[in-house]
């Protein structure tokens, strides 16, 4: 029993790797069905009107792009789809070359020009100090975009927009931890009544049930709730991102081996507890 | 800022989760002479707003954000007992504090790595110096450090930002101050090693794994790398005493360290170690003013409850029921 | 005075920004003006974000002096501490030199090296080090959860139920309840949970951010 108890580690590690190349070369996913938080995150964007301004803040990295980048790809189809416009952001250094790539990629599907339908004004730094100072006063914390250091009064969106936050019709955080959507719902949501939606990583998901819905209206957990919304992008869009939801459909398939096997072993290192105490 | 932003949101959640948050009425018919309508009117000519919520640039309004009134109370309030207990502390009436197994294990871990001859590790969390628990981590700090320097033992401190990093120094230069061994200090044992969270995890981890310290004391604010450091840490034997607010980081310390600090306790830290009036003072300004959020929710909850299925219920509505009016 | 004015600049700042969380901005339809410590306010967030940064440049100097150190000691760390500083003042040195046009390492139409080094080391470092915690958990879970009283076995249960009903198979072995045990536990037992932690933790929050904003709190600066 001691021996079970003491064995070497890496065994578990190993076995993990096994099942998740594994299931990863080999599983398929089928269709999740779609929680409440993730249908009010997807109704809060179709019912905005037309030509409508969101704030879109890229804050996470690239530990966290597994989780957030999907349900990054699949709102800004889906606000580009509504023909939306859109703010970029980031409270994360190491975001915004994913606003590049992924910007770079899908505004010319729809035809989005930038700085008439969307603008990318980069990063700030300060944390949650940066957007106390984006709530305040957007044209100061960003007097210039991040592409080609244009003035901020000279993009024609950021014109409509104006100074604060009365431009902006949503915000939108792809949150990986701090600083995140609860500093967003501090700083801003609470200060200049915008609503909130949130897509957050697995480990920061609990804390939001405890703002849902008042000050976060909707929100997409982890890969769970990003492949729930990819599939109503699917749809909505006629199959712009199926391959984005095919693999984070695969993810799951990969997920659900990962959870079973750390189920296994709670029950196997209980197993072993018991008959050990008996035992003694 | 956080200040403010805290006690708002405190507020915020006791007051919605009870329910009590409810929109102010719709102006009454110009011939409605009932108290409540004048009773409103007369608050609205305080604040500087019209009878429809309108701001008159008169009044309070004028510079005032009227809407942050009751935080602003709260906060009064909560000086205010924080001044009273702080006077009956001075005046030498006993405040007990509960014991907290974590806090007791941190000088046992220190004492076990002293008998080993080897470092105790103190990792302040990753979050910035305005953080409160950042600030509280090197209070904390402080106190690990005169126990160190009592005992001889090195005291290795790695973080990740630089405005801690001098914090950090201070705070270790005055625990070896407090101890009177100010030649235990040893600069360049407070290390920083990125501002990238998993870059500083990976430096953690490289410590622990090559430097092995006997105790690793982890306090302040974690994230992700919380379980990484926890069982990097247990991997090479340490005994690990963790400590946070954040209230998703906290099942991995419980399931991966010895010993953990939970939530509020760990802002009870430096009252418990140092037993000053004034700080178990705001321990029991807390513990009341908790009192006082449970009677708001419980007030809540009930007339919210009695209120279902009538319409246009008001804050005014509300304690006009509970006058029985 | 090595002591006083850092906590006159603490107790002064802290009081300016209380009170511009407290007032008015600008209504022009009211005709209000923006309150003046509004504009302090802003001041302040600006000097803070300029601290932020200047600041790196202390770690920086504490980093490399550290590192030095090792490196001339030829110790087990020498390789690592060079591999380290070499990335740093070469990724910093690739950085300012493609944004300044001094060089460029990309040909024509090609990505630049600062970008192709965030793509194809940052990254995939990232990563790796975020999914160690797959390996972790599962370590974790076999020698750490035990049913040893009724607190840890409701925690056990729990923590399954919620690993079941986030992924698919789960709801296939239950017939779709663990995805209705899910949403009841996350909605309703660790909303409570939450918010009662929030609340206690906040609390604490107040309490130590009033002392040192009025200058009670004083230990985290040294004598």
């Amino acid at each position: 029993m001691a021996s079970l108890r003491d064995f070497d580690r890496r065994w578990i590690f190993l076995i993990m790797a096994v099942i998740v190349v594994g299931l990863n070369v080999t599983g398929g996913g089928g269709r999740l069905p779609v929680s409440e938080y993730v249908h009010n995150y997807y109704d809060t964007i179709e019912a905005l009107p037309e030509g409508s301004i969101v704030m879109l803040s890229a804050d996470f990295d690239p530990a966290s792009a597994a989780e957030l980048l999907p349900a990054y790809t699949a709102t800004i189809h889906h606000l580009f789809t509504k023909k939306l416009n859109i703010v970029n952001v980031a409270t994360w250094p190491a975001a915004p070359p994913y606003t590049v790539s992924e910007f770079g990629r899908i505004a010319p599907q729809y035809g989005a020009e930038y700085g008439e339908s969307w603008v990318a004004l980069g990063f700030l730094p300060g944390d949650d100090v940066a957007m106390g100072n984006i709530g305040q006063s957007l044209a100061s914390a960003y007097p210039k975009d991040d592409v080609d250091e244009t003035p901020y009064g000279d993009l024609p969106l950021l014109e409509r927009v104006g100074d604060n936050m009365d431009g902006i019709d949503l915000l939108i955080t792809m949150s990986a931890g701090y600083p995140g959507i609860l500093e967003w719902i501090a700083q801003v949501g609470g200060r200049y009544e915008v609503p909130i939606l949130a897509a957050t990583t697995a480990v920061q998901t609990p804390d939001l049930f405890a703002f849902y819905p008042s000050q976060c209206a909707g929100f997409l957990g982890a890969a769970t709730g990003a492949t729930q919304y990819l599939q109503l992008v699917d749809e909505a869009t006629g199959g712009a991102v199926e391959k984005e939801r095919l693999v984070n459909q695969k993810r799951m398939a990969v997920q659900s081996g990962a959870h079973l096997f750390i189920i296994l072993l709670i029950i196997v290192g209980n197993l072993i507890y018991f008959i050990g105490r008996r035992g003694a | 800022m956080t200040l403010c932003s805290t006690l708002a949101l405190v507020l915020h959640l006791a007051l919605a989760t009870g329910g009590v948050i409810a929109p102010k009425p719709a102006p009454q018919a110009a011939d409605d002479t009932s108290g409540a309508q004048a009773a409103w009117d007369q608050l609205d000519a305080i604040k500087g707003e019209g009878a429809d919520g309108e701001l008159t640039g008169e009044g309070l309004s004028a510079w005032v954000d009227t809407e942050k009134v009751p935080t602003l109370m709260a906060i009064v309030v909560f000086g205010l007992l924080m001044f009273v207990y702080q006077r009956k502390a001075k005046a030498g009436q006993e405040i007990s504090i509960r014991r907290i197994a974590g806090l007791d294990a941190m000088d046992e871990a220190i004492g076990r790595a002293t008998e080993m001859g080897r470092p105790v590790l103190y990792v302040p969390g990753i979050d910035e110096i305005k953080e409160i628990q950042t600030i509280y981590s090197m209070m904390i700090l402080r106190h690990v450090a005169r126990k160190t320097a009592e005992f001889g033992t090195d005291l290795i401190v790695p973080v990740k930002d630089s405005i801690v990093l001098t914090f950090a120094e201070e705070a270790v230069k005055a625990g070896c101050m407090d101890a009177g061994r100010p030649d235990a200090f040893v600069k360049d044992n407070v290390r920083y090693l990125s501002n990238e969270q998993f870059a500083y995890c990976a430096g953690v981890a490289g410590i622990m794994a090559r430097e092995k310290p006997a105790a690793n004391i982890m306090l302040g604010m974690f994230f992700a790398e919380s379980l990484i450091l926890a069982e990097s840490g247990f991997m090479t034997g340490a005994i690990q005493v963790a400590g946070t607010a954040k209230q998703h980081q906290l099942p991995f310390f419980v399931a991966a360290c010895d010993y953990t600090i939970i939530g509020e306790e760990y802002f009870a830290v430096t009252a418990y170690l140092t037993r000053e009036p004034n700080l178990l003072a705001t321990i029991r300004t807390g513990d009341f003013t908790k009192w006082i959020g449970i009677t708001l929710l419980i007030m809540g909850v009930v007339l919210a409850t009695k209120a279902v299925g009538a319409e246009g219920i008001t804050w005014a509505d509300v304690f006009l029921r509970l006058a029985g009016k | 005075m090595k002591r006083e004015i850092p906590i006159l600049l603490t107790v002064l700042s802290g009081l300016l920004v209380t009170l511009a969380f407290f007032t008015r901005g600008e209504n022009v339809a009211a005709g209000i003006e923006t309150h003046w410590s509004k504009a302090v306010n802003a001041e302040l967030l600006q000097w803070a974000l300029i601290f932020f940064s200047v600041a790196f440049i202390l770690g920086i100097a504490n980093l490399v002096r550290i590192s030095l150190k090792q490196i001339q000691g030829g110790g087990a760390d020498a390789f690592y501490k060079t591999v380290m500083l070499i990335a740093l003042f070469g990724y910093l040195g690739v950085g300012l030199g493609e944004y300044h046009g001094w060089w460029s390492f990309a040909g024509e139409g090609e990505q630049p090296m600062k970008l192709w080094i965030y793509d194809k080391l940052f990254i995939p470092l990232q990563a790796t080090m975020f999914s160690l915690l797959a390996f972790y958990i599962a370590s974790a879970a076999f020698r750490a959860f035990r049913a040893r009283s009724l607190e840890s076995t409701l925690l056990l249960v729990a923590g399954a139920i919620v690993m079941l009903g986030q992924v698919p198979v789960g709801d296939q072995i239950t017939d779709g309840y663990a995805s209705r045990w899910l949403a009841f536990l996350m909605v309703y037992v660790n909303g409570a949970g939450q918010k009662a932690i929030i609340i206690g933790a906040t609390l604490g929050v107040l309490a130590t951010g009033l002392r040192i904003v009025l200058g009670i709190e004083r230990s985290y600066l040294s004598e």
